[in-house]
Parts: C-alpha cells; structure tokens; sequence
C-alpha cells in the first residue's frame, strides 16, 4: 500500500509545475521583484439568479461563474422584490456589472445585463441554452485564462453596439486580474442572426485557428434596452420579439380549433346525409324501354302480339 | 329564445360563419354613416381602425448612453475584435458537402418533397459552420495583434493549472467519442458483410446457371449423337459427372485434411464402408435364388425330437425360444 502511494505522488509532483518560490532573504538594497502587471481595469460582474431557477438555468449560471474569474456570487433573489433592488445587491458585493437570470412559468429564461449605477441594462429571453456539462462539448479552456470576444459586423447598429458594449465589459475578463492566467485558449462568438444574439464559445486548438467548442452555447432573444440600471426609460424595443407565452397562445388556439373543427365537420355531414335513399320521379321511368331482342320473360310480354 | 329564432339560429350555425358575423356586426345605420364619410369601399363591410404598435428606437438616448458608459481603455484590457468570416478552409467546405449528400441521400428516400434548403439540419450545421469562422477568424488578428505586443498567446502543452472542466468530465466526453467510434467501426463492418453476402448470393445463382446450360448442351449433344447426327461422345468422358462435381471436389478436400489410422482401416475392411447403407438386408431376386445360406429342410419330427429333449440347464432357455420362430 505505501509503495502505491508514494508512486502516485510522484506522477502527481511531475505533472504540477512547482510554483517559483519566493527567496527566503531579499538584501534591503535590492529593488524589490517587479509584478506581472497592473490590474487597472477593475470590472466585477455579480452573477445570480432569482428563485425558482430550473436546473439547466442553473448548472448555464455556474458555467458563466467557472468561466469568468472576475465573476461574484449571491444568493438566490426572491422574486418579488423589487428588480432594483439588485443594484444595491451589486452595490454592496462592490459589482459594477451584474448578470441577473429569472425564469418565468418554469419554462422561460429571462436574462438581464446591466451596468449597475448609472445604466443602461438590456433584457433578454434565452433560448437554445446547452450547458458545459453536455458530453457532445468536446473542448477544454484553462480556468480564468482571458477569452478573445468575437463580434460580427452587424454589431454597428446603435442599439445592438449597447449590447456589445455591455458584453465586453461584463465577458471580458480584465487584463493582470488576480485570478486570471496569462495564456488565452479560448473565444466568446457573439453573432447577431435572425435579430437575435447567438453566443458560442470555442477552444483554440492551435496557432492555425482549429477551434473545438467547449460551452455553453444559447441564443439572446433582446427584448428591451432601458436606460437605467434594471428599469427606466426605454430606449430601444425589439419589434421582432414575440412573447413565449403568445406563442403557446397560438399554438393552444390551433389545438383547440381542430377539435372544433372535426366535430363541427361531423355535424354537418351528418346533417347532409339523407336517412332514407333517394326516392326518384316515377314518371321519369315512363320512356325507358327495351329492345326486344333483351327483354325478359314478364317483359317480352309486351312485344307479344295476342291472337284474336 | 322563441322556436322561430332558435330554427334560424341551427341554420346559421353552418352556414357561413364570415357573412353571419359581419351581419351582426354593422347595422344599417352605421353603414349609412360610414358610407357617408366615403369610407365604404366595394366588398367592405366595416372599417376597422389598425392599430399600429410603436416600437421605441430612441437612436440619440442610444448614441449618448454607449458614449457615457464605453470603457475608453488599450484593446489589451478590453480584447474584443469585429471581424467578417474567415476564409473558407477546403477541409470545413468538404465537411459541409459531405454532409450535404448524407442529409439528402437519407431524406430523399423517405420524403418525397425534400428540399436542402428547407432541411432544418443541415441549416443548423451552415449556421454553426459560420460561427466557427467567425471565431477563427477572431481568433488569428487577436494573435496577431498580441504578438505585436508581445504578449504571451496560446497554452503552452506543459503549463498545467485548474481547467474549466474536470478530469473526470473530460474522461466521460473521450469515453462517449470512443464508444461512438467503435460504434462506427461496427456498422461500417456490418455494412461490408451485408455487401459481401450480397455478391455471394449473386455468385451462387451465376454458378447454379452455369451448371443449367452445361446439362442442357450435353444434353442436346446426346440426342444429337442418338439422332446420328454427331460421331462421337467423347464430349461425355471430358467432363465430370454433371451432378455432385462441387460436391465431390469438397468431399476430396476433406479426405485429404482427415488423417485415417490402422484401426480405421482393419474396421473399414472389417465391417465396410461407403456406398448404400440402406436396403442391405431385403431379399432380392438373387439373395432369393441363392439358397445356400437357408437351413436345410427338415425331416419331420427331427424338430419335433429335439423339442422333446430336455434342456440340461436353464443356460439353453433363450436359444430354445429363439429356434420357435
């Protein structure tokens, strides 16, 4: 047994690089050892959700926190509440930015980004969520390393360069920041297709720019632009955005509809359908003959000329 | 609701829904009206007012609000690069036909209306195949750029730390691709099999008709030869028996692999081997005619003697009972 342990400490000790250990004694002369870099830009991003968070909700909240090293938690909201009370949540866990999930009828995911004091904020519906945890994500990215963020072009537009504002500031992880490492393995995509946000994030493989994605992936359906931190005026207004729960609506509607529509259908054929078959004109027969060559027995009758 | 009214109502009830309700809808008095204001145009009932939801694009608040919040700071801090797609790259536009044909090839044999452009699938897989160009794109001007930097870029292979995903993660995503491609290497090789056995059949039948047409030509040759037609039947000590000529090159080959042993042999002789097993033991008009393994005939009472005598022992019971029949 102890020959086994130590064996395992070994591989153990071979594969973690042994931090440089600082010198035990630093002359007073000598400058002291100049660090990596400045961490200047000091962006805190609180990530949280309300109640009543399913658990794919949850398990994309805990991907985005293992992702973003200058992330925070808190605890679940209560729903009632009053939404800005978040910015007094961020206020006091020192955020600027804040990440906010809410589900709605078990069924819709809302997300909310927001820059905490001043504003703006922008409200989301998610779809499409994948998770990290999903086994067709084949890649892996180093904890905290610095994300590329990847916008398309489309991005101009002044409501949708809000959003990529916000996004870079509350994604991008700060340059030198404490919990970050120095290599960068992976990228956010941020793409604007069909009026929506499509959101993938990939591992570089190599120098040559092989990705293999990593997660999680979903879709940002933008509903509104506010000026303030989680409410005030709208300055924007998705005119594509439909609301779940209009969809369901719909769909319900139809279901409903071709019910009514069979048995009305039903109805009606029953309502068309004589119960007794069709009686004709008998007056109609009354030119109909046959030649005589076809004619049966009580038939032939006719064509008999009778003897006097 | 008197009986008159509830008649009529049962006779709206399928006739046209459309006319009934617009029926209901604009009295005469209204209609008066609207003509009046001119608003009543051929096969209008009524004019409805759209309501036309406004939807806030306040451009200015936009424009003033990223200009108050925008983080005016070196790209290094805030790293996000716009970019259009990057250059098709021949392996992704192979993988995009490739899968092109599959989806269409599966399709089409199920459903005859079946459009690739309408195919949700492989729609999805163009959208993911644009995503992945995006970032790669991305990915090459914010190398370069770091470079010019001098910035460290990509992971080096032996710097390890804490990943995002787990060991164990990882072990259960390299078993799931394992499991897949094994799975993969089963079809395919249970594909070749099907294949195979589908030429063997073929082959067979070829055989099988070969063999018909040869019986048929010798056979004509023979009635041929009957006829006085032909001279000689050599054609008959050319070929093998027509039945049984693969069976018998089988039953050699298995000759050759068996090994025979003295005590094989010494039996073989002893007891026989080969040819018919069955109807050995039936008399025939020969076995009939030969009659020197019959018993003599018997005076009579020379049984009858013998019967008298008393067995000895009870050892002379059984043969006595057998010399009845």
């Amino acid at each position: 047994m102890g020959k086994r342990k130590r064996a395992a400490g070994v591989t153990e000790e071979e594969k973690v690089e042994p931090p440089p250990l600082p010198p035990l004694v630093r002359d007073s002369n000598e400058p002291p050892k100049k660090k990596r870099g400045k961490w200047t830009n000091k962006q805190r991003v609180l990530v949280f959700g309300s109640r009543g968070l399913m658990a794919q909700d949850r398990h994309l909240m805990e991907d985005l926190r293992s992702l973003m090293p200058h992330s925070k938690s808190e605890a679940k909201k209560e729903r009632k509440d009053d939404l800005r009370a978040i910015n007094e949540i961020a206020e006091m866990r020192n955020c600027n930015k804040c990440i906010y999930f809410e589900n709605k009828k078990k069924k819709d995911l809302y997300m909310w980004i927001s820059n905490v004091p001043r504003g703006p904020s922008v409200k989301f519906l998610m779809l499409n969520v994948h998770t990290m945890k999903e086994l067709k994500m084949v890649g892996n990215c180093l904890k905290g390393s610095r994300p590329f963020l990847s916008f398309d072009p489309n991005f101009d537009e002044p409501h949708w360069s809000v959003m990529k504002e916000l996004f870079v500031q509350a994604f991008g992880t700060p340059n030198n920041h404490p919990k970050s490492q120095p290599f960068h393995d992976h990228v956010f995509m941020f793409s604007v297709l069909d009026n929506k946000i499509w959101f993938r994030n990939y591992e570089i493989l190599g120098m040559d720019g092989k990705l293999s994605e990593i997660g999680p992936r979903f879709v940002l359906d933008p509903i509104k632009v506010f000026d303030s931190s989680f409410g005030g005026v709208t300055l924007w207004e998705n005119s594509h955005f439909i609301n779940p729960n209009l969809i369901r609506r719909e769909q319900k509607k139809k279901a409903a509809f071709k019910y009514m529509n069979k048995a009305q259908q039903k109805e009606g054929y029953k309502k068309r359908t004589p119960s007794e078959p069709c009686k004709g004109d008998p007056t109609n027969e009354v030119f109909e003959t046959k030649p005589p060559e076809e004619a049966g027995s009580e038939e032939k009758k006719l064509f008999i000329r009778k003897k006097y | 609701m008197s009986p008159e009214s509830e008649a009529e109502s049962s006779e709206y009830e399928y006739s046209d829904i459309d006319e009934r309700e617009a029926m209901e809808d604009d009295s005469d008095a209204e209609l008066q009206e609207a003509f009046a204001r001119g608003e009543l145009k051929p096969g209008l009932h009524v004019v409805e007012e759209k309501v036309v939801k406004e939807y806030k694009n306040d451009v200015n608040g936009l424009k003033q609000k990223i200009e108050e919040f925008q983080l005016t700071v070196p790209w290094v801090e805030r790293f996000d690069v716009t970019n259009e797609l990057a250059a098709m790259a021949p392996e992704l536009d192979a993988e995009i036909t490739e899968h092109a044909q599959t989806r269409e090839k599966r399709m089409k044999s199920q459903f005859k209306n079946f459009t690739l452009e309408n195919d949700p699938i492989h729609n999805d897989f163009k959208r993911e195949m644009t995503f992945y160009r995006q970032a790669q794109a991305a990915v090459m001007e914010g190398f370069e750029r770091l470079q010019s930097l001098n910035q460290p870029t990509l992971r080096p292979s032996d710097y390890f730390a804490q990943m995002a995903k787990s060991d164990e993660h990882m072990q259960k995503v390299r078993r799931r691709l394992m499991n897949k491609q094994i799975g993969q290497q089963i079809s395919q090789r249970v594909k070749k099999i099907r294949e195979i056995k589908k030429y063997g059949k073929k082959v067979q039948i070829e055989a099988e008709q070969q063999k018909h047409k040869n019986k048929k030509e010798m056979l004509e040759k023979i009635k041929k030869f009957r006829k006085g037609k032909a001279d000689t039947i050599d054609f008959l000590e050319d070929k093998g028996p027509l039945r049984g000529g693969g069976a018998k090159t089988k039953t050699q080959l298995k000759k050759g692999t068996k090994r025979v042993t003295g005590k094989r042999v010494m039996k073989d002789k002893k007891y026989g081997f080969g040819g018919k097993k069955r109807n050995i033991k039936r008399n025939t008009a020969k076995s009939h005619a030969n009659d020197s393994n019959m018993p003599a005939m018997k005076r009579p009472g020379a049984s009858n003697k013998k019967r008298g005598q008393k067995p000895k022992g009870n050892r002379n019971k059984k043969s006595k009972s057998k010399s009845k029949f």
